[in-house]
């Protein structure tokens, strides 16, 4: 069985009420997801709440998630959730991480220590690896755009970029990705 | 992206990545969106980019979450009684008694929900009272501060509004307990009497947890069934046979399953012959359940889940929802 399976037989439980399960899905997701939605907000009160939150929708829609023949892992919906609670909190306080942006993408080339298995500590390292070999620019704009929840707009106006440079450096940033992680990680990611 | 497709629809096509990204708005939108419907190219290449992204949340540098995190969330959503959380609600509805020093701590905390940051100073003055941290990020507020005045003072005055804050709490926390006590104490009657009721069947779930209380470490998936629903049941499901050192498991997941009346309940059944094994009995929240069952190993011909009238039977009764052959 698969980790994706294993995750998909927990949303199951977790659909019929099991809180057993959900606390397993909670405990293998805790520290990756506050990581996460902590290094958006930059706020750990904040970060709690958003994780708590995500687990209350997760309790409340596991039905929905079931049994609507969803598309995707587990884990890409519980991270987008995030990623969606994380953005519309710094909307709300309008409290971007302002400019700079450059320590964050520092701060990702620190070692990994999550609960999450040793192939998601894989997958994370070749992640931070690529990351790092993007150039400044688009290493810049991804963060902006990912982690920062601006638009594209936004960091032109911000920053004083011209629109279409922007949009090529996420354009190039993205390829540059890929090409950088090569196309093994899509078989992992798949299984 | 291929070439030849970049130029047939070069607009479109290239701003795939964008769209991806959620950067396309209005128009630009809605145009991606009528183009992806009809070129499955783009289609591929957007599961691609968002598997991709799928992957960044794992970069992120690992941050410790909070102390006690766990408890208050899962206390939270599982709606179990929780001591951090009553301090909270309690503050929360003690606004008004709260003393004119503790509003003075947050006057500046720009827009942040007061209450919380009350919370949760005082959650943390015992062990980091003011870590400089929390500073940094608000430059606003010290902008306010008289320069001299940025230690020791706005320590103190942080540490007496919180102090006081802490005692209007404790005093809240004490009328609300006391109220709580009360209806748990109601709460509990119920509870003993339904609990006497239930022990078999809490014996047998325990069981059944402690069998599955670790995912299937080193197992090793012997078999995937899907499940076919019988007659115009629009009912889906599958069943794994998954092996390891403590056995072979089953493992039944569906979904869209009729809905029960009275007593009725789900039971899962393993087939040898026309001799079926009892492998579990589930009620299902809206329309999904699962049920996992260990047992030694030996083979069956199918895999079959009944309708049955309630939860009890120890052969089946019912009439067949799902069913399944499996491999010998």
């Amino acid at each position: 069985m698969t980790e994706a399976d294993w995750e998909e037989h927990l949303m199951l439980q977790i659909a019929s009420r099991s809180s057993d399960a959900l606390e397993k899905l909670y405990d293998r997701y805790e520290k990756p997801l506050y990581s996460f939605v902590y290094r958006i907000v930059k706020d750990s009160m904040a970060a709690e709440e958003i994780v708590q939150e995500l687990f209350l929708k997760l309790w409340n829609h596991a039905e929905a998630y079931v049994s609507n023949g969803r598309s995707g892992k587990v884990s890409t919906w519980i991270f987008t959730m995030a990623r969606n609670g994380a953005i519309d909190w710094l909307r709300k306080r309008d409290r971007r991480p302002a400019a700079g942006g450059q320590d964050g993408m520092d701060e990702l080339r620190d070692p990994v220590t999550t609960e999450l298995t040793v192939e998601n500590r894989m997958l994370a390292e070749q992640m931070r690896q690529a990351l790092s070999g993007l150039s400044q620019e688009q290493q810049q704009v991804i963060e902006w755009v990912y982690f920062g929840g601006y638009t594209q707009q936004e960091i032109a106006d911000r920053h004083d970029i011209p629109l279409g440079t922007v949009k090529s450096r996420i354009r190039l940033g993205l390829r540059q990705l890929r090409s950088q992680l090569g196309e093994s990680w899509r078989g992992e990611v798949r299984s | 992206m291929r070439e030849g497709h970049e130029e047939e629809n070069r607009k479109p096509c290239s701003d795939i990545d964008l769209y991806a990204m959620g950067l396309l708005e209005g128009e630009e939108r809605e145009r991606m969106e009528r183009h992806i419907a009809g070129c499955s190219d783009c289609r591929e290449e957007l599961a691609r980019i968002e598997e991709l992204l799928g992957l960044l949340p794992l970069a992120a540098e690992p941050a410790e979450p909070p102390q006690g995190m766990r408890e208050r969330v899962l206390g939270q959503v599982l709606g179990r009684p929780q001591a951090d959380r009553l301090e909270e609600d309690a503050a929360e509805r003690s606004e008004p008694a709260l003393p004119p020093d503790v509003f003075a701590l947050r006057q500046d905390e720009d827009g942040t929900d007061a209450r919380q940051q009350l919370a949760d100073r005082n959650e943390r003055s015992s062990a980091a009272p003011l870590s400089g941290a929390d500073r940094t990020e608000r430059p606003a507020e010290r902008a306010k501060e008289a320069p001299a005045a940025e230690g020791t003072g706005r320590s103190r005055r942080l540490a007496v509004g919180a102090l006081a804050g802490a005692a209007a709490v404790m005093l809240l926390v004490t009328g609300v307990l006391a109220q709580r006590m009360d209806s748990l104490g109601r709460e509990n009657k119920r509870l003993s009497a339904e609990l006497q009721a239930s022990t078999q069947t809490l014996d047998s779930t325990i069981e059944q947890l402690r069998k599955t209380e670790q995912p299937f470490a080193g197992a090793m998936v012997s078999q995937i069934v899907s499940l076919k629903p019988v007659k115009d049941l629009v009912a889906r499901g599958q069943a794994y046979l998954v092996v390891d050192d403590r056995g072979t498991h089953l493992i039944v997941q569906a979904s869209r399953l009729p809905e029960l009346k009275d007593e009725q309940a789900f039971q899962v059944w393993l087939i040898k012959g026309d001799k079926p094994v009892n492998a579990g009995t589930f009620m299902p929240t809206g329309n999904a359940g699962a049920v996992t069952f260990t047992f030694p190993g030996g083979s069956y011909d199918q895999v079959a889940i009944t309708l049955e009238p309630d939860a009890f039977g120890q052969e089946p009764r019912g009439s067949i929802v799902l069913a399944g052959a499996l491999k010998t």
